[in-house]
């Protein structure tokens, strides 16, 4: 166990390494001189200079990267141009609003698409099959931002059940928060319950022929039980460590949404920082996304490894 | 062994082939949604490739007077906020997702493919170096790397492209190297190698073309999901520049108009829909019929 816990650390620490270094060359990538393009056409050659040397772009490359991940290290992603702010604040203050409705969101949608692979992996061939399988196919082809709209088109202008846009702490207003929160959780969540229950079914599929399953089967098990006892803990496996992959693709229709329906979450943050080629916000984004999935894969894979012991061995 | 003997045979093995061909046609299209799926995706290319013909008029010509319509005879979907034929942009916004499709999973397939090649061959240091390079890139929401590297390259769709490029190029390199892994195992392979065959030729005749079934499937299904992707970028206005037509900016500028005439978000939206599904559907079934027990692999 002990080795592999070491060997997924060390696993990880390589490949946030290599995240640092892409956010890194993310700032070398801008054609022309990036110190001008974040300062605009105004800057006076002074300001340049300045710049220049606090980003320490008047230094090696190998020493620039060095000097940004020390900067890193103590917290400090730069200054936001737009916002004359540390980015790294600028981002800790949004954090909490976007892992609220990210954390809602992943859970809603694991659940409600284990259950529906489940359903349609054990009636295979029904009609509760093929509709399912019809919503996962359709599930992920849909954009989440237009479901956005289209549901503040049905919910919000017709019907008025819902508010168009607009974010309450749930500490605040927990009723006008909840109102507030459906809209956004269902867009992003449609696409990953598409994604989870498509994974899942076929997963269940698969454990339903093993060897073991039969067995359980001729030994006289009630259905109920060879079905969720044994084959669903099984099945479940392949779904659970894709959370990470899941958690990237849901984060970014979570983003789009906190634009459309105006959320001030680190989505909103990216997004505008992005149309408004604030770019220190944009490489701070990238690193902080990239490192924190990181470390949830490792989470996710550890906690596996510990139920699991065929894992550690892979 | 039999087989093999049969082989020899050019006949013999010209008729075989062509049974496994009509296996796989029959397999393929034994589904009325696979049917539906080429349908949408033909019917797609056709309107792309002949949105000058079909579209009944110019998709960016302003016309002050006729702003924001709803459907009529003249205006089929009616017109955007600056007069423009609704119908036609749709036509013409076609174009840019049938390439964007294209040329994405081109760049992402020979990128991706080439690496995990190099990576599942020779292994080692540079192998694992490549692996690691494409789980970091993996660990980053894909939305995130292809805004960053969109803006940071500075808008236009060539960049949307690398940047879409770039973050799709993961999976095929994944994909490619656990085949050739598990594929260098085989004796024919250690045979070519016996033999005396050359890296180049034990990869090209041997390995990449028994690799490339379930990769086929991915860039099916990843001609949609760059659609999707690019639809995203479009809608937040990074990379296509307007006032060129794409479905995303589409369904982005017609949202301040949702009362009254909402079908400028939702017809282009539709569009994207449909492709993307069409892909997903073809993907599939291509996937059932070039072999079964991809299902759940990919």
């Amino acid at each position: 166990m002990l080795s592999f816990l070491l060997r997924r650390t060390i696993h990880t620490i390589f490949v946030v390494f290599i995240v640092t270094i892409i956010s890194f060359l993310l700032l070398h990538i801008i054609p022309g001189d990036p110190v001008v393009r974040i300062l605009g056409a105004h800057a006076t050659a002074a300001q340049i200079e300045q710049l220049r040397h606090e980003l320490g772009l008047d230094q090696p490359i190998l020493w620039q990267y060095i000097h940004w991940i020390w900067n890193v290290f103590h917290g400090d992603f730069g200054k936001s141009f737009i916002y004359h702010e540390d980015v790294g604040s600028l981002m800790l203050e949004r954090f909490p609003v976007t892992l609220y409705l990210v954390s809602i969101s992943l859970i809603l949608s694991t659940i409600i698409g284990i259950i529906g692979g489940v359903i349609s992996a054990v009636k295979r061939g029904g009609v509760a099959d093929s509709l399912i399988s019809l919503f996962a196919n359709t599930g992920i082809a849909i954009p989440s931002f237009w479901l956005g709209i289209v549901g503040i088109y049905i919910f919000g202008l017709k019907l008025g059940w819902l508010p168009v846009q607009g974010y309450t702490s749930p500490f605040g207003d927990l009723w006008m928060s909840l109102k507030q929160l459906i809209m956004p959780v269902f867009a992003t969540s449609v696409p990953n319950v598409a994604i989870v229950a498509r994974q899942t079914r076929s997963s269940m599929l698969e454990t339903i022929q093993q060897d073991y399953v039969r067995t359980a089967k001729s030994k006289g098990l009630k259905q109920r039980v060879v079905l969720y006892k044994h084959a669903l803990r099984n099945a479940l496996i392949p779904v659970v460590t894709l959370v990470g992959l899941t958690l990237a693709f849901l984060i970014g229709g979570e983003f789009i949404i906190e634009t459309i329906c105006n959320i001030p979450g680190v989505g909103r943050l990216l997004v505008r920082a992005a149309m408004n080629k604030d770019y220190l916000i944009v490489q701070g984004g990238v690193l902080i996304l990239g490192t924190a999935i990181c470390i949830i894969n490792l989470v996710v894979d550890v906690t596996y490894g510990l139920i699991d012991p065929r894992i550690r061995y892979k | 062994m039999s087989e093999a003997d049969l082989e020899t045979w050019p006949e013999q093995g010209q008729n075989k082939r062509v049974s496994e061909f009509q296996r796989f046609l029959r397999v393929m299209f034994g589904r009325w949604l696979v049917i539906f799926g080429t349908f949408v995706i033909v019917l797609t290319v056709f309107v792309a490739l002949f949105a000058p013909q079909l579209a009944p008029y110019n998709p960016n010509k302003v016309n002050l007077r006729e702003m924001i319509e709803p459907p009529s005879a003249k205006h089929l979907l009616g017109t955007d906020e600056m007069g423009r034929d609704l119908l036609s942009r749709v036509i013409y916004g076609s174009r840019i997702a049938v390439s964007v499709g294209i040329v994405v999973v081109c760049i992402a397939g020979v990128i991706g493919m080439s690496l995990g090649l190099i990576a599942g061959y020779f292994g080692g240091w540079i192998g694992t170096m490549i692996m690691r390079f494409m789980d970091a890139l993996m660990s980053l929401p894909p939305l995130v790397l292809m805004l960053a590297i969109a803006v940071m390259l500075g808008g236009g769709i060539a960049k949307v492209y690398v940047a879409l490029g770039i973050a799709f190029m993961p999976t095929y390199c994944r994909l490619m190297c656990g085949e050739i892994l598990s594929i260098k195992e085989n004796d024919y392979v250690m045979a070519a190698n016996v033999i005396g065959a050359g890296h180049i030729r034990v990869m090209f005749s041997h390995l990449v073309p028994n690799a490339f079934p379930p990769l086929f499937v991915m860039i099916t299904l990843d001609l949609g999901f760059a659609i999707l992707a690019e639809a995203s970028l479009s809608f937040l206005g990074i990379g296509i520049n307007p006032p060129t037509a794409t479905w995303g900016a589409m369904i982005n500028s017609g949202q301040q108009y949702l009362l009254t005439n909402p079908l400028l978000s939702i017809v282009p939206g539709v569009a994207i829909v449909l492709l993307v599904l069409a892909f997903n559907l073809v993907g599939d079934g291509l996937r059932d019929a070039l072999d079964p027990r991809l299902r759940g692999k990919i």
